[in-house]
């Protein structure tokens, strides 16, 4: 007797330190002071002093048989006890966890501060609402797309959690077969649930699903050739389809936001009046074409499915023999952490085996290119429709990149050529040695070094460019540009292979000899 | 695993009430955090310098080239495992190319734009900036092809040269990237995506490289966010993994034509404007660096490098780990970086 109420108290006394490390947490977290810190850990201490006393009283008759008399008694006590001590407790919680920032779910619109009066299954129920919680809370801040990643998982995961109950069996029993497997679980769930793993959005009924296609493509190509034969007012229809699109209820604060819209909506209208118009019968045939490539996609992104599918229903089959064969081993049925973990090694150990497939690579590519052409089919169906108006569309931006990277190439080589004069200027290395042209130049209008070098930019026509591919030709003074001839000019053009006939043109002689006469009287005086 | 269901219960509602701190405390996800200036920009390309609080150990600094997949940030994750935090506190000078990312603009741009314009603009204004003739150059995945095709075309520019899990073998039977690409109708998958391969149809395929890798890390959420340190190593990870450029059409296009599916560098067939790349131009001391379970970059693809350059002084480097590993584990910081920074110290005279 004595015993187990030892082992009572010591469960109890965890609860005690549970309950009190959680609020010890709570109140370490608060920014502020606690102000009622002694008051609830009197509520605490006071909450375990009271049980004990009950315990106590109820231990302290020496007759057996008053013992057993009282117990209902005192275990009414006791449970009164708890329960005021749970709302408390909850309350107390509540409170604080909404200053530190937290917020409790809460089951159908209530605190979960009653929780001892619920049944199980509203246990479960808030424990699944609370885990949504915080599910919904991560989901917030994890990053597009990786959001959808997570939120596929948790599907997955319930959905397997749904099975367990008959996968627990067939261990038990060593039901392994998949045809027998089959009769517990669905195809097409265990399908979608492969599906999931992988994230492809499963084809489970090729048929219906092209059916849907079709009648989804026919039924657009019907529209274009209405428009093109004229039996139907294409500026009504586009308006109309505008008008479903901005269709909705406004709040009275909303009147702004829907005058504006409606402005828009006006604006629009012309629009549609021109999208498409004349191009009718051609759209209707892009579009019967999208449909015919939409349908090889679908195609062979099932038959692609199929092939991970066909070794997907295997996995399960043979994660319940793995537990099954552990059994007989006298080892105990998993829990469905321990299942589901196994279950997706086996899994990944086949589809890996089908990837490393030529046959799948060689799939996995024309599905790839099955996806973009009908992605690409459909760019060039938009641009058609709105062809005639003032937009830059796709194809003009790439004529742009194409521009972009011509002026790209273009630039690099222009100062790759200027690296190479800068670096042949500041060697001092004029006229490269044995360059017999550059020599005939400078033996013409004689011969000048970097030091004496004036500034050749106050010639018009010579820029910063223009001077530093002079100076790598030695040519460094007004005095040596004074004496260029028609002669010189040509040498020089020759020898740049640019600014063709500038010199000439510009008169750089004639500039030159005047600067030069400037620079000789300046220095005189 | 608990004994009792009261025990289990106290766990769960622990852990609980630990993930809903831990959840409501996070505001912002940071990643990239070591301070650093842009000092040079063309485009959208840009480079970073990082600051350092003292002088380098190292005289020569380090330029790093990373892949055009996925993003840099990688390299510095979070403050306490940030490799190049690492490496500036064991004494190196570390600027980074950012690539920045791609759009339909960028269609036509190609290898010689990424490897002789931008790379090559960078390793120059390093080199005048520090008034060196040559300085360290390390290429990340990707990024290191592009380095060895750099240093083979110019290599008295760079003094020592480190490649990162960089693939230069293609023709190999591991890894399921390197087997697919090669069925890849790449002609038809740039022209339909007009040019512009998005960051999310690399994704797909990397994802399927692990099919269960996902699957593997949400299972451990509730034990992750039950930790706020970890929790955050989870949401910076999803935070870069998301983060995933497209690609420039033509270089995509290239790269796995004449890389993934004619093995045209270790052949010394590829030519880049106009000049053929022949690897065993590479003299200077080269540092191969692989992992041992990478998936991505398989050790086969990139132990060949140590074979195909000219250099004397090379050596291979065994990580124990993965593609990923390389940058934010912690052997990686107790391990890796030291041994970097040590090999570049030892070569810096």
């Amino acid at each position: 007797m004595a015993n187990q109420f030892d082992a009572f108290f010591e469960g109890q006394k965890k609860a005690f330190d549970f309950w009190s490390d959680t609020s010890k947490k709570i109140m370490g977290n608060l920014t502020e002071p606690f102000e009622e810190k002694t008051e609830k850990e009197d509520f605490l201490s006071s909450w375990f002093a009271s049980q004990k006393k009950i315990w106590e009283g109820a231990m302290m008759f020496d007759d057996l048989k008053k013992v057993y008399d009282k117990t209902p008694e005192k275990l009414g006590e006791w449970a009164k006890l708890q329960t005021e001590f749970a709302q408390g407790w909850m309350e107390f919680y509540t409170k604080n966890a909404e200053r530190l920032g937290v917020k409790l779910p809460t089951v159908n619109g209530t605190a979960p501060s009653d929780f001892f009066s619920r049944t199980p299954k509203e246990w479960s129920e808030w424990v699944e609402q609370a885990n949504q919680w915080w599910q919904d809370k991560l989901m917030m801040k994890l990053p597009f797309p990786q959001d959808f990643h997570f939120k596929n998982f948790n599907e997955l995961y319930q959905n397997m959690y749904q099975l367990w109950g008959p996968m627990q069996r067939m261990v038990e029993h060593g039901i392994d077969n998949w045809k027998a497997i089959d009769v517990f679980i669905k195809p097409e769930e265990y399908q979608k649930i492969i599906a999931k793993f992988v994230g492809m959005k499963p084809i489970t009924d090729v048929s219906a699903m092209l059916g849907q296609v079709n009648e989804m493509f026919s039924q657009s190509a019907g529209w274009m050739e209405d428009f093109a034969a004229g039996t139907k007012d294409i500026q009504a229809q586009w308006k109309m389809m505008g008008e479903n699109m901005g269709a909705w209820t406004p709040g009275h604060a909303l009147q702004v936001v829907l005058s504006l819209n409606e402005t828009l909506q006006e604006g629009m209208d012309s629009m549609y009046n021109v999208a498409g118009r004349n191009k009718e019968v051609e759209m209707a045939r892009m579009i019967k074409d999208i449909q015919f490539m939409y349908t090889a996609f679908v195609l062979r992104t099932a038959e692609m499915q199929g092939k991970v599918m066909e070794v997907g229903r295997y996995a399960l089959p043979d994660t319940i023999r793995f537990f099954s064969e552990k059994r007989k081993e006298g080892k105990e049925l998993p829990d469905f952490e321990s299942f589901f973990n196994e279950y997706v090694n086996i899994l990944e150990k086949y589809m890996i085996e089908v990837f490393e497939s030529k046959e799948y690579s060689l799939m996995q590519n024309e599905v790839a290119k099955a996806g973009v052409t009908v992605k690409s089919k459909m760019d060039q169906l938009v641009e058609l429709a709105f062809s005639d108006f003032p937009f830059l569309m796709k194809s003009h931006a790439d004529e742009i990149a194409i521009e972009n990277r011509a002026l790209r190439k273009k630039i690099r080589s222009l100062e790759q050529r200027m690296t190479a004069l800068e670096a042949a200027d500041s060697n001092h290395t004029p006229a490269t040695p044995g360059n017999g042209a550059a020599d005939e130049l400078l033996s013409g209008i004689g011969r000048a070094s970097a030091a004496q070098k004036d500034n050749l930019q106050q010639i018009r026509g010579i820029g910063p460019k223009l001077e530093v591919m002079l100076n790598s030709l030695g040519i460094f003074t007004f005095e040596q540009l004074s004496k260029m001839t028609k002669k010189h000019y040509e040498m020089m053009d020759e020898l740049l292979d640019a600014f063709q006939g500038r010199g000439f043109r510009d008169e750089w002689a004639k500039q030159a000899k005047t600067l030069f006469s400037n620079k000789n009287h300046n220095e005189k005086s | 695993m608990s004994d009792t269901i009261t025990d289990q219960l106290v766990e769960q509602v622990n852990t609980a009430t630990e993930a809903l701190r831990n959840i409501s405390e996070i505001h912002d996800v940071d990643i990239a955090t070591t301070p650093r200036e842009v000092v040079w920009e063309d485009g959208k390309v840009k480079l970073y310098h990082f600051q350092r609080e003292t002088a380098p150990v190292a005289k020569t600094p380090v330029l790093v080239s990373y892949a055009l997949v996925n993003r840099w940030e990688m390299m510095d994750l979070q403050p306490n495992r940030s490799f190049i935090r690492k490496l500036l506190s064991e004494g190196i000078d570390v600027y980074i190319i950012d690539w920045g990312y791609a759009t339909r603009f960028d269609r036509y741009k190609t290898m010689e734009d990424y490897i002789l314009g931008n790379i090559s603009d960078c390793v120059d204004f390093v080199r005048e900036h520090h008034q060196m003739d040559a300085i360290n150059l390390l290429g990340v995945c990707q990024g290191g092809t592009f380095s060895l095709i750099y240093a083979s075309l110019f290599p008295e520019k760079i003094k020592n040269l480190i490649t990162l899990v960089t693939p230069v073998e293609f023709d190999i039977d591991e890894g399921l990237l390197f087997r697919w690409a090669r069925d890849l109708d790449v002609d038809a998958l740039v022209d339909g995506f007009n040019g512009v391969v998005p960051g999310d149809f690399l994704n797909t395929g990397f994802d399927l490289l692990k099919p269960m890798g996902k699957t593997r890390k949400y299972m451990a959420m509730p034990s992750t966010t039950k930790d706020k340190s970890r929790l955050m190593n989870f949401l910076r990870m999803e935070k870069w993994v998301a983060d995933s450029p497209d690609q420039a059409g033509e270089t995509y296009r290239r790269f796995i034509k004449e890389m993934y599916q004619q093995n045209k560098l270790a052949k010394g067939e590829f030519i880049l404007g106009g000049q053929r790349v022949d690897l065993s131009r590479i003299t200077m001391p080269i540092l191969t660096i692989y992992a041992k379970s990478d998936h991505i970059v398989p050790p086969a693809a990139t132990k060949p490098i140590n074979d195909l350059v000219g250099s004397g002084d090379k050596e291979l480097l065994e990580f124990p780990g993965g593609h990923i590993g390389v940058f934010v584990g912690g052997r990686s910081q107790k391990l890796l970086t030291p041994a970097i920074a040590k090999w570049l110290i030892e070569r810096d005279q």
